[in-house]
């Protein structure tokens, strides 16, 4: 049945294939081919997707078949989009019998491994990080009609936002996806790029280009399940766009899309709810690897709090450099009032205005007054976009502020980022934030938008973009809810162990969105402390170690923060080169794809391989002459397949009669057992 | 008194197995026995030749392999019904040849079969064809489908395995390629297919 199963999706695949062509629409999903003959995407496939959910972090694997039924032996090249911030651990390629396992590898030494086991007549294949959510996979050497599965493991956080888990899987990937334009001419050619290049001694395969993505009239064939391990009893869980078949079995839920022809339009969304809570929970996982103790900390925030004793010291920076002229600066006062509003008489404010110097409203932070207030508002109307933008004078000056004990301190910085020593600025920040917070407001349409989401990081705070005035009040209340209303402040860890831990400064839990901190240490045993200030008390929790949760992918979880902490630092106090071999060695202890790195897979048993490579490249293949009968040449259209499911070839005779040998000989048994038991009986007596 | 009753069970119950695996084993020599008339007339009509009323199919060719000593006739189609008395064939659109049966009968000589070795195919038209053993390779059928629209120059036999296990229904097949030949003793045949 599970052969069938399979089967099924393959045959609709093909059917819908052949449909396009026929059509003249574009390409149907299927893998681009590179011949001697020249380029074709004449390669099926069929995705089968496993997801494995523990707390926050999920293990996703995708089973990927191609099948080469171009008549050539081909270089295959499949592009694929993947959810955001995805560490890609496994790579895995099946052959006919043969299995391909993946490793990582520095970036170049992954190009000449690769390019090494193309040249020989292995088997190899190649995934690289093109962008964040785009992956490529090369698979070398595909003998004419042999079926080629590729499987790739990745991890990913769940989302979780305003009491929501939300996880995203975008299936369009099962979709066809043209690698360019450029495609269509290529095909015919007396050779595809990648084969054209290796002729002409150039190492580098031409680099992937954004794919397009094709109005697809059919629904592919793709198969996916989830196996959700929550942590906790949830109210609510449900797939926002499929159909699901949902069970509870051993403490886990085992979610699956219904029949295999999801529409691949949509992405697939489970999303679950925790049941309500009222406090802050807090969950640790463990994994030993390598020697070391991985240790991952989830602080989840409660889905309501009232943060009303919690006491701010805010001061509000504003650029009114020229080019904040016009419609920005109707934005930029707006924002202000929406932040003036947000204050109470416990809090403290300051007002900051900059174009060439800047020029504070008060001396100091003072209290919230009715007339404080109001000489603030009218600052606030008096204000014109003129003159150049001196970005460092004014946050020096905000930071330079003393904040008064028992306040928690809150930057709030209103500009269009339009400044080029960003890289300044930057390293000042670092340095003089201090405890204060940084949350940046970007204003109009050409806001460094890049810029202003480091500044906020490196400050511990967020940043929102205001695009168009009636934007203001929607995002600003995003912004406001995190000003006012955080669950815990001045969170500090003591382990009971000298222990890395990232992030190294420690941000703020706010309402809607948990904490993640990541820590290792050689062992971790004993209790960790975590402290900190909620709504103006003292919190505390103590977690015995002895207890965590062990979990797969918290190592991993861990090699991605210092991947990412190194990539943050490179030029900040280490060089690029430095930060480079750093981010090289945790990615490959750690086995992690990363912009220095590679995913190689190489058929590990190469005498072999290459005989069997050798000896089938000799033998005219399962489909060599379907190309042939196309008389158009290459690319004319995709070869009509007939896929069958492998007949049941099994009478079980075998098993019958061993079955009934064994009771035959248990009836034999019962009928000498009485003579045996007597004659022991008898010599009892005697 | 139970115990009685529980060896009369157990006796049932083994006598019933072996007889059912007894049953498979003659089911499988009867249907090649019963065929051998059915062929011999085929090929004389248009109408398909029944073996007998009521049969699931009929044959449509004959396999040989001298080196084994085997002689099979194969019926049409490679349902399970059908595999019961014999090899069941199913022909692609470009004439690609699927020849599936039962590990434990009809192609229990798989496992003795080497690359290279010759086939003679027999058609119900009366031509022969010679075919040369070129592959064997285990497959997951959970995975690997089977292509029929490949060309008409290559056969392929499946059928499970391994040929040793005790449970049936594994999701493993023996995928037996041939190879077409121009005559039985084509030098060219055998070349470098050796494994």
């Amino acid at each position: 049945m599970r052969a069938f199963l399979t089967c099924l999706p393959l045959l609709l695949f093909l059917a819908h294939g052949a449909l396009a062509a026929q059509d003249g629409a574009p390409e149907a999903a299927r893998l681009w081919l590179e011949g001697e003959q020249g380029s074709a995407s004449t390669l099926a496939m069929v995705t089968d997707i496993d997801i494995e959910v523990t707390g926050l972090l999920a293990y996703t694997l995708i089973r990927q078949q191609f099948l080469n039924d171009s008549g050539d032996w081909a270089e295959g090249r499949y592009v694929f989009p993947l959810p955001d911030n995805v560490a890609v651990e496994s790579l895995r390629v099946v052959v006919g019998d043969r299995l391909i396992e993946g490793e990582i590898q520095e970036r170049q030494q992954a190009r000449i491994t690769y390019e090494k086991a193309r040249a020989e007549g292995r088997i190899a294949s190649l995934v690289e990080q093109e962008r964040a959510n785009l992956f490529s996979t090369r698979i070398a050497n595909i003998a004419p009609g042999e079926l080629v599965e590729v499987q790739i493991g990745f991890r990913q956080r769940v989302d979780y936002r305003h009491g929501e888990f939300r996880l995203r899987f975008p299936l369009s990937m099962a979709t066809p996806y043209v690698p360019n334009g450029a495609a269509r001419d290529e095909a015919g050619s007396p050779a595809g790029r990648g084969l054209a290049d290796d002729a002409e001694g150039l190492p580098n395969p031409p680099r992937l280009e954004p794919p397009l993505v094709g109005p697809l009239a059919s629904t592919n064939p793709v198969s996916l399940r989830v196996e959700l391990n929550a942590g906790m009893p949830l109210a609510l869980l449900e797939s926002s766009h499929h159909f699901v078949d949902k069970r509870y079995r051993k403490g886990a839920w085992q979610v699956e899309l219904t029949g295999p022809n999801a529409n691949p339009h949509k992405d697939f969304e489970l999303v679950w709810q925790p049941a309500a809570r009222n406090r802050v929970e807090s969950a640790v996982f463990m994994q030993r690897l390598g020697g070391l103790d991985h240790a991952l900390l989830m602080l989840t925030p409660p889905e309501q709090f009232v943060a009303d004793r919690t006491r701010r010291e805010v001061t509000l920076i504003i650029d009114t450099s020229g080019s904040m002229q016009g419609q920005s600066i109707e934005q930029a006062r707006e924002a202000l009032r929406v932040a003036l509003d947000t204050l109470t008489v416990r809090d403290r404010f300051n007002l900051i205005e900059f174009s060439d110097l800047p020029t504070a409203l008060f001396g100091r932070p003072v209290d919230v007054t009715a007339a404080n207030l109001q000489t603030a508002r009218h600052f606030i109307d008096g204000l014109e976009a003129d003159g150049g933008t001196e970005m460092l004078q004014p946050l020096e000056q905000a930071m330079a502020q003393t904040v008064t004990p028992g306040f928690l301190s809150q930057l709030v910085f209103v500009t269009d980022g339009q400044v080029s020593n960003t890289a300044e600025i930057e390293e000042r920040l670092r340095i003089g934030i201090g405890e204060s917070r940084l949350f940046t407001v970007g204003i109009g349409h050409g806001v460094n938008s890049q810029f202003l989401s480091d500044l906020a990081r490196f400050g511990r705070g967020s940043t929102v973009l205001i695009a168009d005035l009636w934007q203001v009040q929607l995002r600003m209340g995003e912004l406001v809810a995190q000003l006012t209303r955080p669950v815990l402040h001045d969170i500090e860890l003591h382990w009971p162990e000298d222990v890395e831990f990232l992030p190294q400064r420690m941000p703020d839990l706010y309402a809607g969105e948990p904490l993640l901190i990541a820590a290792r240490a050689d062992k971790l045993r004993g209790d960790l402390l975590v402290t900190g200030l909620s709504n103006g008390q003292a919190w505390q929790q103590v977690l015995p170690l002895e207890s965590f949760q062990a979990a797969q992918g918290v190592a991993a979880f861990w090699g991605r923060q210092a991947i990412r902490h190194e990539l943050d630092r490179a030029g900040h106090g280490l060089t690029p080169e430095a930060s480079r071999q750093r981010v090289i060695d945790l990615a490959i202890e750690y086995q992690l794809l990363s912009p220095h790195t590679s995913l190689v897979a190489v058929d590990k048993t190469p005498e072999r391989s290459q005989d069997a490579a050798l000896r089938r490249q000799d033998l005219p293949g399962f489909l060599a002459d379907n190309r042939d009968d196309h008389g158009t040449g290459v690319g004319a259209g995709p070869t009509p397949l007939t896929a069958r499911a492998m007949p049941a070839t099994d009478a079980g005779s075998l098993a019958q009669l061993v079955r009934g040998l064994l009771a035959l000989a248990m009836v034999m048994l019962m009928i000498l057992h009485p003579f045996a038991s007597r004659q022991a009986d008898s010599e009892g007596v005697s | 008194m139970i115990r009685s009753l529980l060896m009369a069970c157990l006796l049932a119950v083994g006598v019933g197995q072996i007889a059912g695996a007894t049953g498979t084993h003659v089911k499988a020599w009867l249907g090649q026995a019963l065929l051998e008339r059915a062929w011999s007339r085929a090929g004389r009509s248009d109408e398909p030749e029944m073996p007998w009323p009521g049969a699931v199919s009929h044959p449509i060719a004959r396999i040989e392999v001298p080196a084994l000593n085997v002689d099979r006739l194969v019926l049409k189609g490679a349902e399970t019904p059908v595999l019961a008395w014999g090899p069941g064939m199913e022909v692609g659109p470009k004439g690609h040849r699927l020849i599936a049966a039962h590990r434990d009968t009809h192609f229990n000589f798989l496992k003795d079969l080497k690359g290279g070795d010759r086939v003679k195919l027999a058609l119900a038209d009366g031509r022969i064809e010679h075919w040369a053993v070129a592959q064997r390779s285990v497959v997951d059928s959970r995975r690997f489908g089977l292509n029929l629209a490949a060309s008409g120059d290559r056969m392929s036999w499946v059928t499970c395995w391994p040929f040793n296990a005790i449970e049936p229904g594994g999701p493993l097949r023996l995928l037996v390629t041939l190879h077409r030949t121009s005559s039985p003793d084509d030098e060219q045949a055998g070349r470098g297919l050796e494994l």
